[in-house]
């Protein structure tokens, strides 16, 4: 019989896709929430439950079809809420919810905490999410403190990040230096199951954030470079006057409004100390670019321009769509991921990309041309072969072989003055 | 736990090599193989190469592969690991095995079958003279080989002046035909009757020309380097899938070994991890090392908790060049052929007492021609323009040294995790510069003679380890037995490159799979 989990929280942005992976790894879920979660084929029942509620005594008792649980992940946050923090419906929800847990015999017990998790938090959330910390207090009881989740739906914070990155060219902010810590929705579900799941766990405390922080800055200029084909300038303000702008704004009577605890958040957030968390349960991060391909229209199209010309460069003729199409994946999967800043001219006239092929040094650019002469090894955009199948004859073949030498020779000065590594 | 009588770690060549006499024997035998599956094999029906180069439908499904795996830069490996193996191929294998290197490519898979999903196919057997510094001879391998031999299917030639560096006492099935370029050299060479210090014949591969039950016959349409669609070259993940059928074999697939123990008992005990991270225990009375040099190192060493002790890493100094036959060019690219080596050659090193390097020629044709351009430094269009006129007259030769070049090591640290890692660093001796500066003037000049031309700047030297021919770790008759136990841990026997004496210039899998079956076949005797 396959392992048996409790995920709570699933209808939130972290919540769905853990659901779905866990789903997918076979593993049979109770799910604890408001609504009920869409169907599964198998091994899904659902109990209604919020972090105001009791938990239902049958939730978390043995079922037929249903393995005793192993280990309850628990995800749910009320975003909201008119009580003080001592008596924040999460803390008090989130006790009823372990005395529950501990009381049907359950192993281990994973809180989906947050790297801004501190007593001294600058916001709520990161006190909260300390104040259930000091909750786990039994043996398998772990906190996995969790970085800037990004990717999958434009939804909640990921998705205003995505926005604000586009807004304008010119963005002021503050922040600016604050390192965060990325790691993909996917890979936190990965994190989440293999703290569920592993038998034997050295720490309470788990870090699920990328070990190398970036700074926020840096952050948005790449998801506007993404996701919106440009270059973002970054403005830094200072934290302290703009929080007491916004205060007073927010006391205006507008319906616009600006969310402190957010900015609070960032001014305030630490750096967590990852590396060896995330190689105890084997878990591998991929570089945020190289995850985001699927998730930037602009870029898309910027990348099939390029495509035309690289391809164009590489065989004459004019390329497909469906070459394009396989030469923007490769670029995706197995490059860099994103368009190439190449001139203009060079979009426009390609054979001049000829000229700026590096001789020697490798890069993006020399790497993306060996990419079309691999897409065209199975023939020229007009059907033709790249290669004589049936024989040119020894003079054409050594004629071919002369012209090749001399424009090579002519293009060697260019490719040595202008030869460019190319880089996005 | 569950208790066996032997346990094999391992589904490569030499693993399934080892499991095949313990199982006829009647032993129950587990074996524990990655956590990847074999690399499917392509469809039967995928068009010849020639004809995918000139458009057939679905022709970049096939070279590029479903996922477009083809398109990644795979520079500085071998070129079949682009064209016919996927992304996750070799995934995981550096982690997984603990295992990190300097100046040595660690190439290996955790994938069902190892290596053999995409060997090169290269059969030659080891000769007495091979097998000079070994604690065995060749009467202790012969029968092995035969059996091997015939399992595995290989075809050649025994009539030919490479038959006898091949190796003769053995059943070989029809050789393959050769495409125009391989057949000109051999005519000439035969024409001037042998060339003095220079052996030049047909490749020995284990490559099927006759159909069996499983496995079809070599289809020679050329595209060996993006898989074999009807399984005629050996995989041995195809030997698995008969040995599974047995009733007193099982298999277990994708528990990750981390550590072997021995039990007061005296039986062995094998922690391993699953996918999910879940360590899991295995026990046997005997268990059988056949993970692959590195990897077997690795718990060998683990278990003889030897620390910071190095042991040498022996390997086959390898480098390739590229040859013209200028009477080619102009002519028609062949449809039809053998995909991979069709010739080689032994060469020897004159001053270089009884040294001989070994080598295997590729036509160019059968090649993935933008992985020969990427060694150009014309632009791309240029050497695509160049490959287009060259094509027909190219040939690609695959050059080994024997390992007395080599001077890898490798060493066991001691990790945070608790797991072991293997370190290897990477060298070559003093003498390897100039052994290869000798064997490219000598091939050069011989072939020549023959009608093909060294292309000037075409020679590229692997970094050790890259040309996968490396073992001799543990050494029989010095850190294992001559029957492959580990001195120091009985109950635990060695059975792939690892406990090799020496490796010589030529192809080594064939004798690992030998050994293997030699050393199973003496377990099955004990055992009886």
């Amino acid at each position: 019989m396959t392992d048996h989990i409790v995920i709570t929280g699933y209808e939130g942005y972290i919540g769905r896709r853990l659901l779905a992976s866990a789903l997918a790894l076979g593993l049979t879920v109770t799910a604890l929430g408001r609504r009920p979660p869409p169907p599964a084929t198998h091994g899904l029942r659902w109990f209604r439950w919020d972090l105001e509620s009791p938990v239902p005594v049958a939730a978390l008792a043995a079922a037929d079809g249903f393995s005793p649980i192993k280990a309850l992940i628990h995800a749910a946050h009320q975003w909201t809420s008119a009580r003080s923090e001592a008596d924040d419906e999460n803390v008090v929800g989130t006790g009823l919810l372990l005395d529950a847990a501990r009381r049907s015999g359950i192993g281990r017990i994973v809180f989906c905490s947050s790297v801004s998790e501190r007593m001294d938090a600058l916001n709520r959330y990161g006190r909260i999410k300390a104040a259930i910390g000091h909750l786990l207090t039994a043996d398998g009881e772990i906190s996995a403190r969790i970085g800037l989740v990004y990717g999958g739906p434009r939804q909640g914070q990921w998705g205003t990040m995505v926005a604000l990155s586009g807004m304008v060219r010119l963005l002021p902010m503050v922040g600016i230096r604050t390192g965060v810590q990325p790691i993909h929705v996917d890979e936190v579900c990965d994190g989440l199951l293999r703290l569920a799941l592993a038998p034997r766990l050295s720490r309470r405390v788990y870090g699920l954030a990328a070990p190398t922080p970036i700074s926020f800055g840096e952050w948005l200029r790449l998801l506007c470079r993404i996701f919106h084909g440009r270059r973002l300038w970054v403005l830094p303000l200072p934290l302290s006057p703009i929080l007491a702008l916004v205060h007073m704004f927010n006391q205006l009577p507008l319906e616009l409004h600006v969310d402190e605890e957010r900015l609070l958040g960032l001014a305030g957030l630490p750096t967590v100390s990852c590396a060896d968390d995330l190689a105890e349960i084997g878990l591998r991060l991929i570089a945020p670019d190289n995850r985001l391909w699927d998730e930037g229209t602009v870029r898309r199209r910027n990348l099939l321009q390029e495509g035309r010309a690289i391809l164009r460069a590489v065989c004459g003729g004019i390329p497909s769509p469906s070459l394009l199409k396989i030469y923007v994946r490769g670029v995706e999967r197995y490059g860099a991921g994103l368009p190439l800043a190449l001139p203009i001219v060079a979009l426009r006239w390609p054979l001049l990309l000829r000229a700026v092929e590096p001789v020697r040094a490798d890069g993006e650019l020399k790497s993306r041309l060996q990419m079309a002469l691999v897409i065209t090894d199975g023939g020229n955009f007009d059907g033709t072969s790249a290669y004589a199948f049936d024989g040119e004859g020894r003079i054409r073949a050594l004629a071919g072989l002369a012209w090749v030498a001399l424009v090579e020779t002519l293009l060697l000065a260019f490719r040595l003055t202008f030869g460019r590594k190319g880089q996005s | 736990m569950s208790d066996h009588d032997v346990l094999v770690i391992g589904s490569g060549p030499s693993g399934v090599a080892a499991a095949w006499p313990l199982a006829e024997a009647g032993l129950s035998v587990h074996l524990v193989d990655g956590v990847l599956p074999r690399l499917a094999r392509p469809a039967p029906d995928r068009p010849s190469l020639s004809a995918l180069r000139q458009g057939a439908p679905g022709n970049l499904r096939h070279l590029l592969g479903e996922r477009l795996d083809g398109l990644r830069d795979m520079k500085g490996y071998s070129p079949k690991l682009r064209s016919c193996a996927d992304a996750a191929f070799l995934e995981g294998y550096h982690d997984g095995n603990a295992i990190a290197s300097v100046d040595f490519q660690v190439v290996g898979t955790m994938a069902q079958g190892g290596l053999s999903n995409v060997w090169g196919a290269a059969a030659s057997l080891f000769d007495q003279e091979d097998l000079a510094d070994w604690p065995i001879s060749l009467a202790d391998l012969l029968p092995s080989y035969r059996r091997v031999v015939k399992r595995v299917g290989v075809s050649g030639s025994l009539f030919d002046d490479m038959a006898p560096i091949h190796g003769l006492d053995v059943e070989l099935e029809p050789p393959l035909s050769l495409p125009p370029s391989s057949a000109l050299l051999l005519e000439r060479y035969d024409r001037r009757g042998g060339m003095p210090g220079f052996l030049l014949g047909r490749s020995r591969n284990a490559v099927l020309t006759r159909p069996r039950e499983d496995r079809g016959a070599c289809l020679e349409d050329m595209g060996c380097m993006w898989g074999c669609g009807v399984g005629a070259i050996y995989n041995s993940a195809d030997d698995l899938a008969q040995l599974r059928s047995l009733p007193n074999v099982t298999v277990l697939s994708g528990l990750m070994i981390l550590r072997l123990r021995r039990d007061e008992d005296g039986s062995v005990i094998v922690t391993g991890r699953t996918a999910l991270g879940e360590e899991r225990q295995l026990r046997a009375r005997r268990v059988i090392l056949a993970a692959g040099t590195l990897a077997s190192t690795r718990l060998a060493l683990d278990l003889l908790q030897k620390f910071d002790v190095p042991v040498p890493v022996l390997n086959a100094p390898a480098f390739a060049a590229g040859l013209l036959i200028p009477r080619r060019l102009g002519q028609p690219i062949p449809a039809k052929g053998f995909g991979m080596a069709q010739l080689a050659f032994r060469l020897a090193l004159p001053g270089e007492a009884g040294k001989s390097v070994f080598g295997l020629l590729y036509d160019g044709a059968s090649m993935a021609a933008p992985d020969l351009a990427a060694q150009m430094p014309l632009s791309r269009f240029g050497a695509k323009s160049v490959l287009r006129a060259l094509l027909p007259g190219l040939l690609l030769a695959l050059v080994y040294l024997p390992s007395s070049y080599s001077r890898s090591s490798a060493s066991l640290r001691r990790s945070s995790d608790g797991i072991p890692s293997l370190e290897i660093r990477g060298g070559v001796s003093t003498e390897h510069k100039a052994a290869v500066q000798m064997a490219v003037k000598r091939m050069a000049s011989h072939l020549r003679r023959l009608g093909a031309w060294l292309l000037p700047g075409s020679v590229s030297v692997f970094e050790p380890g890259a040309e996968v021919h490396y073992g001799g770790t543990l050494p029989m008759g010095v850190a294992t037995t001559i029957h492959g136990e580990l001195i120091g841990a009985p109950g635990v026997t060695l059975a792939d490159g690892a406990i090799f004496n020496t490796l010589p210039a030529k192809h080594h899998t064939m004798t690992m799979m030998a050994n293997a079956d030699r050393i199973g076949r003496h377990l099955a005797l004990e055992a009886r």
